[in-house]
């Protein structure tokens, strides 16, 4: 074992000296999450305060009806109204941002209202953007609006106003707040760790194995007295320390970032820490292990394979594509760990990941995901010793 | 001492490869070596002369034990390659013009990494460094990192490497080429310098000044096969032209 630790040791310190890895395995999955959801956060909720805090402008075109519209409109303090837009100019100032949204009135609105049928009204808005806060708050209005010609119905009929209601629904929601947390953004925390693992584990697998046939330290170190599946352990596992610490650092980085960002309600803070609980780290950290060391077996072994650093990094960029896709597709509401999906490699630690964070996966299933990982994995690191010992493939230059 | 018997070693070659040198079998196999023997002993610089693609850089491998022999053996100080490879490369030291370092360590610690690869003492380790970074100048920059050095820098630092762990045997392959001349005329001194503490020393070569400046023995090697094995001291006086240069081709196109 001594000399795999040496060779673990040695290949660490370089590994850590390289600015390519530090950025892609540490800092990256440190700072993206705080930083991208920082900004996003600030500028979405001082765009929806604008959005809240901004004076209505909207065009009425009442052909004299709805007079009581037209004064709850006028009356209320966050709406200008202009009565001085024609019909057929109302896309035109609303294009050009003179107005908000517009309302045209029925021509007989007050006499359908009147008896008892429905007025009829156009209401002119655009659904994209901070629009759909204008929209809303000028149909609060309206509808307020309705409300009172509604009561004034009612009363002339003699009839109480509750008497439309005929149910009374009160919603009883038994979902936990981490079930809800895990079937909401659940999906998103093992894509980001899958990702982030096979990041970490790239850039070391390429220099460890394509890099040193590269810069041609290969054949020193197979002339010396180590076996050569002792040089592929020791490289093998800088690559998975690689490989977890990157996962494990985007988790950090994800939870920094939601702490600090006040978006999130109180509430949703506190689900999002209480489910990071020592067991449910460790089941995760169960499942990280297997993953990584496929991952690192599968690069290592493209990287033993190809000629230098530039050929193994064209073969594996276009695999996180192949990472990516079972991520997304576990991040799909509906689609659950079950016997099927549990031996299906990368989607099957989404899905899993997913249910223990909702608190809702099965021992058996979980069990049969690290089985059929650890199997890949040992299959993995087969391949890459076995890739070793070829001479056609060592010496390929 | 190394002892090479009825060495040899076929190649499989891809198609891109095959057009390459219009090798139209349909097999695809090329005999690198086929069927060499020879003997280094210590204290005698054993030279390997031939053209490129002759079969050198294949003989060296495999008796560094990076190739695996397909028929024949070899022993270095004793341990046949095949059969204890870790033990022969115990007594191997392995040295060649193209041996890349590590850019982001420093000589310290790199000379350090292959010290432990061999598994050695720490005060043996310490006494032989201090030995050969004063020898290789080597103290000034022993703690700076490898990426930043010039050719002559890294070279010594190979060297050092290639030294640490005092192997019996050492295996020079084309050790000169890609340096300038004050580097190639270090590790020409050096060869000699370890040729006069005992060492066996093999090292290929196709530069004819090298082969007059060091060569106890000589074995000119041309396709695989050897077309000359003996002393230096005998091919000079049995040289039938004028110049090592025009000898060595009347070798090897005898031998074709």
């Amino acid at each position: 074992m001594k000399p795999v630790l040496t060779v673990f040791k040695k290949e660490l310190k370089d590994v850590l000296r390289d600015r390519r890895t530090l950025i892609t395995a540490v800092l990256l999955p440190l700072l993206l999450f705080p930083v991208l959801l920082g900004v996003v956060s600030k500028v979405t909720a001082s765009q929806a305060k604008k959005s809240r805090a901004k004076t209505l402008n909207v065009a009425l075109i009442s052909h004299q009806n709805a007079a009581g519209l037209r004064f709850a409109l006028t009356a209320a303090p966050d709406i200008t109204v202009y009565e001085d837009i024609s019909e057929e100019m109302i896309e035109v100032e609303m294009q050009n941002g003179r107005v908000d949204a517009a309302i045209v009135v029925g021509k007989n609105f007050d006499e359908k209202v009147s008896n008892l049928s429905s007025g009829y009204l156009e209401f002119y808005f655009k659904s994209t953007g901070n629009n759909r806060i204008f929209k809303n708050r000028l149909l609060n209005h309206i509808n307020d609006f309705e409300e009172s010609l509604l009561s004034r119905r009612f009363e002339n009929l003699d009839i109480e106003r509750s008497i439309v209601s005929a149910i009374n629904i009160v919603e009883k929601d038994i979902a936990s707040k981490q079930e809800k947390f895990g079937s909401q953004v659940g999906g998103l925390i093992p894509y980001i760790f899958i990702l982030f693992c096979y990041l970490g584990c790239m850039y070391p697998a390429i220099d460890l194995a394509a890099g040193e046939k590269e810069r041609g330290t290969i054949e020193t170190l197979l002339t010396s007295p180590v076996s050569r599946f002792q040089i592929v352990l020791g490289k093998f596992s800088v690559v998975v320390v690689a490989g977890v610490a990157s996962a494990l650092v985007s988790i950090l980085g994800l939870l920094i970032g939601i702490r600090q960002t006040t978006a999130f309600g109180e509430e949703f803070i506190s689900a999002i820490v209480n489910i990071f609980e020592v067991q449910s780290l460790l089941a995760l950290f169960s499942l990280l292990l297997p993953l990584t060391i496929f991952f690192a077996g599968i690069l290592l072994s493209i990287s033993i394979y190809t000629r230098s650093f530039k050929e193994a990094q064209s073969a594996v960029s276009p695999m996180i594509f192949v990472v990516i896709i079972p991520a997304i597709i576990g991040t799909i509401p509906g689609i659950v760990l079950n016997p099927m999906t549990a031996l299906i490699p990368i989607l099957n630690v989404a899905l899993a990941s997913k249910a223990i964070l909702s608190g809702t996966a099965a021992p058996g299933l979980l069990f049969l995901v690290f089985a059929s990982l650890s199997v890949l994995a040992g299959i993995s690191l087969f391949l890459a010793s076995k890739l070793f010992f070829r001479e056609d493939v060592l010496f390929r230059n | 001492m190394i002892e090479v018997t009825d060495l040899k070693k076929r190649f499989k070659l891809t198609g891109d490869q095959k057009k390459k040198i219009g090798n139209d079998s349909k097999s695809g196999v090329v005999d690198a070596v086929s069927g060499i023997s020879f003997t280094c002993r210590p204290g005698r610089i054993f030279t390997l002369l031939g053209p490129n693609g002759a079969g050198k850089t294949t003989t060296l491998r495999m008796i560094s034990t990076m190739l695996q022999p397909d028929g024949g053996t070899i022993t270095v100080a004793g341990h046949d390659v095949v059969k204890q490879p870790e033990a022969a490369r115990r007594h191997l030291g392995f040295l060649t013009g193209s041996t890349g370092l590590y850019d982001r360590l420093t000589p310290n610690e790199f000379v350090k990494y292959f010290a432990d690869l061999h598994g050695m003492e720490k005060a043996k380790f310490q006494q032989k460094r201090d030995e050969l970074f004063s020898l290789l100048d080597i103290n000034d920059f022993a703690s700076r990192r490898i990426g930043k050095f010039s050719t002559g820098m890294k070279q010594k630092v190979s060297i050092a490497r290639t030294l640490i762990h005092d192997p019996d045997v050492i295996v020079f392959d084309e050790p000169t080429s890609g340096l300038d001349i004050i580097s190639a005329q270090n590790i020409i001194q050096l060869i000699k310098r370890l040729r006069d503490d005992g060492k066996t020393i093999i090292f290929s070569t196709h530069i004819m000044g090298e082969v007059s400046l060091l060569s106890d023995d000589l074995a000119i090697v041309h396709q695989g096969k050897l077309c000359y094995n003996g002393s230096y001291q005998d091919f000079r006086q049995q040289m039938q032209t004028d110049s090592l240069v025009d000898e060595f081709i009347r070798y090897v196109e005898e031998a074709a």
